[in-house]
């Protein structure tokens, strides 16, 4: 991490003190909730979340800024659908809402730690490769691998630098 | 009894939709709070007894859907219950003033729902029990 980047990530995070643990609790509080199924921290370094991924977004604008990032592997995030509707076979229609709902609901208990007040916008579900959102104005402050059905979710927080690709103030 | 599920995810109206069902209620289905409000005006006398009402949706909010029907004196008799990933007190407070008569957090046990139509008399197995 560049210094710039640094001083970034240290501006970012002042004003919260959101940790891995926490992404955690409220992920395993969802799943438990919504697909009766139990998640588990795992290392990064086992994660295999290198396929292609289902990556569903919900922004968080107020007193602070930025965003909440679930991303799962395609069977993953299908799995997910399944499990959440009790169904067979889910459509592409549905994983996304199912994935834009999950991450609605970890980003609203993400934004019940942040500080007052911020509102949390609609969810936005895209499946692509796993791509940080490197080179633009936002840099990962928090984020924790959870297994969960021979399947992996990710889930990142991003912070709002107020900065663009190029280091300059927006 | 008649039950009203407004919510922009259709994951959370299907899954609203099914266990209110199961307990007994004819369900209907607006993915926005202006939706729902052009609903309640075509059905007359059949309002429904309870409204779901998530808080963020496009077009018009839950919130912004509460005070609406809160200004219709002929609508006074539906309950509504906020079903929100909005988990913070001062929300939770906006609603209630607003004139919400419950506020159930995302996410929740499955139970935790039927629990909440309990505490507003609002469970029809429980009645015909």
């Amino acid at each position: 991490m560049s210094a710039q980047t640094d001083t970034q990530a240290e501006a970012a995070l002042a004003c919260v003190e959101l940790q891995s643990d926490d992404l955690v609790a409220i992920t395993t509080d969802v799943w438990s909730c919504f697909l009766d199924e139990e998640v588990y921290p795992m290392p990064e370094d086992a994660a295999g979340l290198d396929a292609e991924s289902v990556l569903a977004s919900v922004g968080i604008v107020g007193a602070w800024g930025g965003h909440v990032l679930l991303e799962l592997p395609v069977a993953g995030a299908e799995a997910a659908a399944k499990r959440m509707l009790d169904l067979e076979e889910v459509t592409a229609l549905e994983i996304v809402d199912a994935l834009g709902e999950l991450t609605n609901m970890v980003g609203g208990n993400v934004k019940s730690l942040l500080p007052p007040t911020c509102h949390l916008g609609l969810p936005m579900v895209v499946q692509g490769t796993v791509a940080p959102a490197a080179g633009t104005d936002t840099i990962e402050i928090c984020r924790a691998f959870l297994g969960w059905a021979d399947t992996t979710v990710r889930v990142s927080v991003w912070a709002k630098t107020n900065r663009d690709r190029n280091g300059l103030a927006t | 009894m008649r039950a009203l599920v407004i919510d922009d995810s259709r994951v959370m109206r299907t899954l609203l939709t099914r266990d209110l069902k199961k307990v007994g209620y004819e369900v209907l289905q607006a993915e926005d709070g202006q939706k729902a409000l052009d609903l309640l005006e075509t059905v007359g006398d059949d309002l429904p007894d309870l409204c779901t009402i998530d808080w963020n949706m496009p077009v018009m909010d839950g919130l912004t859907f509460v005070q609406k029907v809160r200004q219709r004196p002929e609508w006074r008799g539906i309950t509504l219950m906020m079903v929100t990933t909005e988990s913070e007190h001062n929300q939770l407070v906006r609603a209630l003033a607003a004139g919400a008569h419950e506020y159930l957090m995302k996410p929740f046990p499955p139970e935790a729902f039927l629990e909440k139509l309990d505490i507003l008399g609002l469970n029809p197995s429980r009645s015909l029990a």
